[in-house]
């Protein structure tokens, strides 16, 4: 492989990550060589993400909630004493569960929200800014939406604002970052086939794929390519960029 | 590595291969396994530049070809199809521009003579390649484009400024076209790029331009080819339409 391209030895954390989107982008970094500590609020999915990860290389599984600090310095805590670097953060915490009208989402609801896919965001980049930083070196890839970019039908109002909010995060923190060598990008999935993707969607999701241009629906893989992408060191120019990954859905 | 990111022995067709940012996505393509043809109208660069890369290990040819000129484009294209039998990758990197007028001084036959540079040719190549990869059921198209389409730009021209913006419109569109046929279209819009004739152009407010650069330096080709590479993999199958900013954070749409 080009040295640009290589990850090999590299630590990464991802959050969000015992599952769907989160999963395959840690399971290409450990199969490109990298040690992944992950985390997620399901000890079930949390136990079987860090087997399969564990064939492919060294990997943590530190349970947690990404909204709520203690847990994530504490992911990062045992990070950086297992490993004692970190070159790569991925932020794909998040999601929604219900999806009402402005008159029924209550202030409970749209924190709740806010938390899990924006202020999870902010709290793991800025655990992560600081050994960056020392390091000279890092790679930040938050996992935005389509729904950031375009309104489409049965997505949560509070989420698509929370991952609009996450490509502003992203455009800003890249300018703050740049000068240590840390680069701060985005991607935005359209339509990706994850479990919670049909859960959500259910009989909706024929008539979303018809819609595609290229013919078919994204696979968590096809993300965590692009995921991928911006983690490795030959990407070091490219910074507060979102890259869309939408099979032409939607182009801005 | 993980077979999403192998070009071995993948066919690609790059236009301005000669120099610059051209050559640089020739040796990467090379250097990843890639056939290439390496199209351009210096015979002496395009000569040398094809040997340079083809030390990698692939084959690399140069094909002498206007890339405004389509009989020109038709012929390299069945050269190459004729020599290695598939075309999986198109990048359309021919373009440039040569002075910067004001709009008053700007006659009708210098704008023409830019946009064709720039825009009708990644219209032809495409125009070209397009029978093949449709007919293969896989292809990759990157334009190579600029932060001159994207933003204000004063030290490009204007003629150079709406073609490279006028290759955003031509992507998006022509991505939607070819996307059930397993065709992506994207664009890379670089920022500044220190080859020779940008630091000679620019040598003594380079210290200027690069501070407004967050990155703090100016781009290298090799960044934008890496970008290229990346998007001219099987593995980016899902992306498509898309303009991937190189830029060291100068501007992020």
């Amino acid at each position: 492989m080009h040295e640009r391209s290589s990850i090999r030895e590299r630590v990464a954390v991802v959050t969000g990550a015992t599952d769907g989107i989160g999963l395959a982008a840690a399971l290409r970094f450990a199969g490109e060589g990298a040690k992944v500590a992950v985390m997620g609020r399901d000890r079930e999915r949390g136990a079987a993400a860090l087997a399969r990860l564990g064939e492919r290389g060294e990997a943590i599984y530190s349970p947690g909630d990404a909204a709520r600090k203690e847990d994530v310095d504490r992911l990062f805590s045992r990070t950086l004493a297992a490993w004692g670097r970190l070159d790569i953060l991925v932020n794909c915490a998040g999601g929604f569960v219900e999806v009402s009208d402005i008159e029924d989402l209550d202030e409970a609801e749209w924190r709740k929200i806010m938390d899990w896919n924006l202020t999870s965001c902010y709290l793991a980049s800025r655990a992560a800014a600081a050994p960056m930083k020392k390091a000279g070196y890092g790679r930040i890839v938050n996992v935005s939406s389509i729904s950031a970019r375009d309104a489409l039908p049965g997505i949560s109002l509070a989420y698509s604002a929370s991952k609009s909010a996450m490509q502003g995060f992203t455009r800003r923190l890249a300018v703050e970052l740049a000068p240590h060598g840390v680069t701060v990008n985005a991607v935005a999935p359209g339509a990706t086939l994850t479990r919670r993707f049909r859960l959500v969607h259910g009989e909706r999701v024929p008539a979303i794929v018809a819609g595609i241009p290229v013919g078919f629906g994204g696979e968590p893989e096809d993300v965590a390519d692009a995921i991928w992408y911006l983690s490795t060191p030959g990407s070091g120019y490219i910074t507060g960029v979102t890259l869309d990954v939408n099979g032409g859905q939607y182009v801005h | 590595m993980e077979d999403r990111s192998s070009i071995q022995g993948h066919a690609a067709v790059v236009t301005a291969g000669a120099a610059g940012i051209g050559a640089a996505i020739v040796e990467r393509l090379a250097a990843e396994g890639a056939r290439v043809a390496l199209l351009d109208v210096d015979e002496a660069g395009g000569e040398a530049a094809a040997s340079r890369a083809s030390e990698a290990g692939a084959e690399v040819r140069f094909i002498r070809t206007d890339a405004t000129a389509a009989d020109e484009i038709r012929a390299a294209v069945s050269e190459t199809l004729a020599a290695w039998g598939r075309l999986d990758i198109l990048v359309n990197c021919a373009g440039g521009f040569v002075d910067n007028p004001a709009l008053e001084d700007l006659d009708e036959a210098a704008w023409r003579s830019v946009v064709d540079l720039n825009l009708k040719s990644a219209y032809l190549c495409s125009r070209a390649v397009a029978p093949a990869m449709k007919e293969a059921g896989y292809g990759r198209i990157v334009n190579v484009s600029s932060l001159s389409g994207r933003d204000g730009i004063l030290e490009t021209g204007l003629a150079y400024s709406a073609a490279k913006a006028g290759l955003f419109g031509f992507c998006r569109r022509l991505a939607v076209e070819v996307a059930p046929h397993g065709v992506t279209v994207n664009a890379v819009a670089p920022s500044v790029v220190l080859s020779p004739r940008v630091a000679a152009l620019h040598r003594e407010r380079l210290p200027e331009i690069v501070s407004k650069i967050p990155l703090g330096r100016v781009a290298e080709a090799a960044d934008v080819a890496d970008a290229v590479w990346y998007l001219v993999r099987p593995g980016a199958r899902y992306v498509t339409g898309v303009t991937l900013d190189v830029n060291g954070g100068r501007y992020a749409h």
